[in-house]
């Protein structure tokens, strides 16, 4: 936790820099009024003293408890994220449908053993159901890809 | 009693069968459209509003109308099931509703959610029925002065609402507010932050944050454990998953305070739904006698803030119905559909078409009757989808939120931000960092930036205009005491502490005699 | 073991191609042969929103084209994201979005003229002029525009005017106004036409633009009243109210509503999408439930006459930008 909290300290104190920087490029007051770049400026700088104050915190504390999930969760949560981002990745070249057949393919094959028939016909009743409730239904023009759908 | 009879007149133009069949048909489109993540009320009622068209405009509007309070229901199922919220003005019920399920108590979540609901959409119905005109009035008084004070006051109460280390909470608020500023400037209108991308010129959209702070996130801290989990176990008999005894004792007066409230701010343009049931939440915390249980499956946290978007959504009809103001998104597209039937709404309606107006408010109170018979017969079928294994739910519900943060603006690019936001708040989790905090300034913040910008801009300058008019002055006073309150009690404590001896031997004497 | 599962996976794949080739192939025949995605750039309920779902629902009842127009929102940017989503659909006739004065002003006030622009889509036609109205209380101490002007002379920057953001046609409008009678206000920019005329009717405003449809009821109720119109003329529909002109300031602004599609697509094509608004903008029921119903002016440009309308549009605002300082 104490290194988490650190790197996460970090990275806000980079957000508040990034915020701070841009503020100081818009308008800090108006006529009568704060301008475009009043509230970010102070809520950068805000961020940038309780950031501060996390990281005193941080170092100040000594215990450093292990965060990562077993060998098996790990492998679990990590096929989950990375099939999520790639299925997001090629959606503008297989379309959606496909996209989310592949992913429930994907995971029903390597989180937990499944029947044939359930592999099947999850994977596939997926995207359809999506069809029909968001496209046909609800009009929602769903991405499609190369292949027409 | 001129009220009766005309609500009267509406019941008999409600009651007709084809009426009722259409109010049926709202609502259960609007429990639908408000369980699917993305699809809100607003996009909901606009797509089936080609279905009204050839109608008589009474039947339509009984029917778009049903599907806007129906959402509020059927908001609250994923919630609570799978701890993607529905839509916007269920974003609390994510936070309690789902911790109530993993101990096995999505019933009763759903249960009293849907008392609630029913309790504050009557109540909702009976005020807007009785004193429309002067809510009317109390809603136009709220300028940019009294919402400042308002947003405020949220604000304020907002990083009180998470528990754990407060540092972090803090800074979880500052992150939101800042993500609130990326866009378009509402004032100047030029864009702020967007790094030369225009997909940000619209800002942070507050959905896809808060599908991926929560539902992503959820399942990937699922993911970690055995895919064997106690929710799963839960009872399906009715009388299981109907809320005890217990239950209705702590949710009674939660679900009252949410129907206060969330007609309160519901009747306000422009705060609607998702505010008041932020609002309740934080009441309920406030009240509450173990604030500590809030973010732990707390029945009030689901009870408070499901009753008060339901009234919030009777309560946005008013400025609709009598100032032929829309308040919010769905009000809006509610009123461009009166004008494709021909009509005019605004200040006259009342006069021009009673039999509309009071149709649509006498189907309102049967719409909630058709709604609680329904949801209370469902719950134990929505339960039910809990006994999905695990290794099948969770990638389920990461495609229903793909899907769902697409459809909120049809944007490849929400999608995104959604993953971006569901990553960040899987470390977050892990590191006791509250994502609510985040969702919440993101919705209050730009509000809040352009609302002083324009009070000061009205005052030209000067800050007496947050402290020159009762309501202001009202709302500025609660502020600031909940901000001196938590110093008051520590130097109360202190004082106490050092009284202390005397004190606990005179309570122990009480306490023999 | 491992064989069954990629035979699973394997006869998976083959069956998702399958279902979704049958679903997605269609028969090529004329144009359109399928739905025709409708996009409005801004979020339900505005007046592009009612306007593109009152053209799907006319479409719809009189046939126009054999194929329905399907309404999305596709909200952001002022509506950017919507024009830029259009932008990229090269050659797709089956992509049209309706087109307010944003497209040309936002490109130009966020300086994204090299990414964003009206050049890049195709003009399909113009359907009508939507006017501004200058609205006070009813109960308001200006009766007439002369009355306005006075108390903004007297007391300059002092009288609360109410619009959309900066750089917007409001605030642009307000400008102008402005500078032809010599007086300055004091400018409050709202998010949407809603929200600024329930401040005016609770009193925070003094003076706001609306458009027709949201002042007209307000009007019959005697809530507000109508000062002037920012037209030469007087509208058809309500004679009574003068214009600015009459008034001695010689302001004249219109909203502009139109139709493009996406870039690149065949003369065809476009020629049969322009006949159909063409064929839109003579049907008695367009006549009567929006044009009339929200005051509007009639106008029908083709594609040709309204590609070279926004030219001219564009650098007169391209002028009276930098005339006001927003544009450098």
């Amino acid at each position: 936790m104490k290194t988490a909290d650190m790197i996460i300290a970090a990275l806000c104190l980079f957000i508040s820099g990034a915020f701070a920087a841009g503020s100081l490029k818009l308008g800090y007051m108006a006529e009568f009024t704060p301008g475009s770049g009043f509230f970010p400026l102070w809520l950068a700088i805000a961020l940038a003293i309780a950031s501060l104050i996390l990281l005193a915190q941080a170092i100040l504390r000594q215990e450093n408890g292990a965060w990562l999930p077993g060998r098996e969760g790990l492998k679990r949560v990590l096929s989950m994220a990375g099939a999520t981002v790639i299925s997001v990745f090629i959606i503008p070249y297989t379309g959606i449908l496909l996209s989310i057949g592949l992913f429930m393919l994907f995971l029903m094959l390597t989180i937990e053993k499944h029947s044939w028939l359930g592999v099947i016909g999850v994977s596939l009743l997926t995207p359809v159901a999506v069809y029909l409730i968001f496209q046909r239904w609800l009009l929602v023009p769903l991405p499609m890809g190369v292949f027409g759908f | 009693m001129e009220v009766f009879h005309n609500l009267l007149m509406g019941f008999s133009i409600a009651i007709t069968p084809l009426n009722l069949l259409f109010a049926l048909f709202g609502v259960l489109a609007g429990t639908i459209i408000g369980a699917l993540p993305g699809i809100g009320p607003p996009t909901g009622v606009a797509i089936l509003m080609p279905l009204t068209f050839g109608m008589n405009p009474t039947t339509a509007m009984i029917m778009l109308a049903g599907i806007y309070y129906g959402a509020m229901y059927g908001g609250t199922i994923t919630s609570v099931l799978i701890n993607v919220p529905g839509e916007s003005s269920s974003v609390m019920t994510a936070v309690e509703g789902y911790q109530m399920a993993l101990k096995g108590r999505a019933g009763v979540a759903l249960g009293i959610a849907t008392i609630g609901s029913f309790v504050a959409g009557t109540f909702g119905v009976i005020l807007l029925t009785l004193i429309s005109p002067i809510l009317a009035e109390f809603a136009l008084k709220f300028g940019p002065p009294q919402y400042f004070a308002l947003m405020f006051l949220g604000l304020v109460t907002l990083t009180s609402l998470s528990g754990g280390n407060s540092v972090k909470g803090f800074m979880m608020t500052l992150i939101g507010l800042l993500l609130a500023m990326v866009g378009m400037d509402s004032i100047t209108g030029r864009p702020r932050f967007i790094m030369g991308n225009l997909q940000l010129l619209n800002g942070f959209d507050f959905l896809p944050a808060a599908m991926g702070l929560f539902g992503i996130s959820e399942v990937l801290v699922t993911m970690e454990g055995p895919m064997k989990m106690e929710m799963q176990k839960a009872s399906l008999k009715f009388k299981d998953v109907w809320p005890k005894a217990a239950d209705w004792a702590a949710s009674k007066w939660a679900i009252v305070r949410g129907t206060v409230v969330g007609f309160a701010i519901g009747i306000l343009p422009g705060a609607g739904a998702t505010l008041a049931s932020f609002g309740s939440y934080a009441v309920e915390k406030k009240f509450s006698k173990h604030p500590e249980e809030f973010g732990h499956g707390a029945i009030e946290g689901v009870a408070g803030p499901e009753s008060a978007n339901n009234s919030a959504s009777a309560a946005a009809m008013v400025p609709l119905l009598t100032l032929g103001i829309p308040s919010s998104a769905t009000t809006a597209i509610l009123m461009g559909a009166m004008m494709m039937y021909g009509l005019r709404p605004g200040p006259l309606l009342f006069d021009t078409n009673p039999d509309l107006v009071w149709g649509l408010i006498a189907s309102m109170y049967i719409g909630n009757v058709i709604l609680v018979i329904m949801n209370i017969g469902m719950i134990p079928a929505f339960v039910s989808v809990l006994r999905t294994p695990i290794s099948i739910l969770m990638p389920l519900i990461v495609v229903f939120t793909l899907v769902g943060s697409y459809s909120a603006n049809n944007n490849l690019f929400d999608v995104w931000v959604m993953l971006g936001f569901g990553i960040a708040g899987y470390f977050m989790r892990k590191f006791g960092y509250p994502p609510a905090p985040i969702v919440l300034a993101l919705v209050l913040g730009s509000n809040t930036e352009r609302t002083l910008r324009q009070s000061l801009m009205m005052s030209r300058g000067s800050l007496g205009i947050f402290f020159s008019e009762p309501i202001v002055v009202t709302l500025m006073t609660v502020t600031l005491v909940i901000l001196i309150a938590p110093v008051i009690g520590m130097v109360m404590k202190y004082a106490r502490n050092r009284r202390t001896p005397g004190g606990a031997q005179a309570g122990g004497g009480t306490g023999e005699a | 073991m491992k064989k069954s599962r990629f035979l699973v996976a394997g006869l998976t794949l083959v069956a998702l191609f399958i279902g979704m080739f049958a679903g997605g192939v269609l028969a090529k025949s004329d144009y359109p042969s399928r739905p025709i995605e409708f996009v409005v750039p801004f979020n339900p309920g505005g007046g592009s929103d009612n306007m593109a779902r009152m053209i799907a629902a006319i479409y719809d009842k009189e046939r126009i084209l054999p194929q329905p127009l399907v309404v999305v929102n596709k909200a952001g940017g002022s509506g950017s994201v919507g024009m830029s989503y259009v932008q990229t659909k090269n050659g797709d006739p089956y992509v049209i979005m309706t087109a307010v004065p944003q497209v040309l002003t936002v490109p130009l006030t966020t300086g994204s003229t090299d990414v964003l622009h009206w050049t890049k889509l195709t003009p399909i036609a113009l359907l009508a002029l939507d006017e501004f109205m200058l609205v006070v209380r009813y109960d308001s101490p200006y009766q007439n525009v002369k009355e306005l002007v006075n108390a903004a002379k007297a007391a300059p920057k002092t009288i609360k005017f109410g619009g959309s953001e900066v750089g917007s046609e409001d605030s642009i409008l307000t400008d102008i106004f402005a500078q032809k009678a010599g007086v300055q206000f004091n400018y409050i920019p709202f998010k949407s036409g809603g929200e600024v005329m329930t401040a005016l009717l609770g009193g925070h405003l003094d003076v706001v633009w609306a458009n027709p449809n949201e002042a007209m009821s307000q009007m019959e109720a005697k809530k507000v009243r109508v000062l002037a119109v920012a037209n030469r003329e007087r509208l058809k529909g309500a004679p009574n109210i003068p214009t600015l002109k009459e008034n001695g300031i010689d302001v004249h602004w219109q909203m502009l509503r139109g139709i493009f599609a996406a870039p690149g697509i065949k003369d065809a094509e476009r020629k049969v999408l322009e006949k159909a608004m063409k064929k839109l903008t003579d049907s008695p029921t367009w006549k009567k439930d929006f044009i009339e119903a929200n005051f509007l002016t009639p106008k029908y440009m083709d594609s040709k006459a309204y590609a070279q309308f926004l030219k001219d549009k564009e650098a007169e605002y391209k002028a009276i930008l930098k005339n006001l300082g927003v544009l450098k």
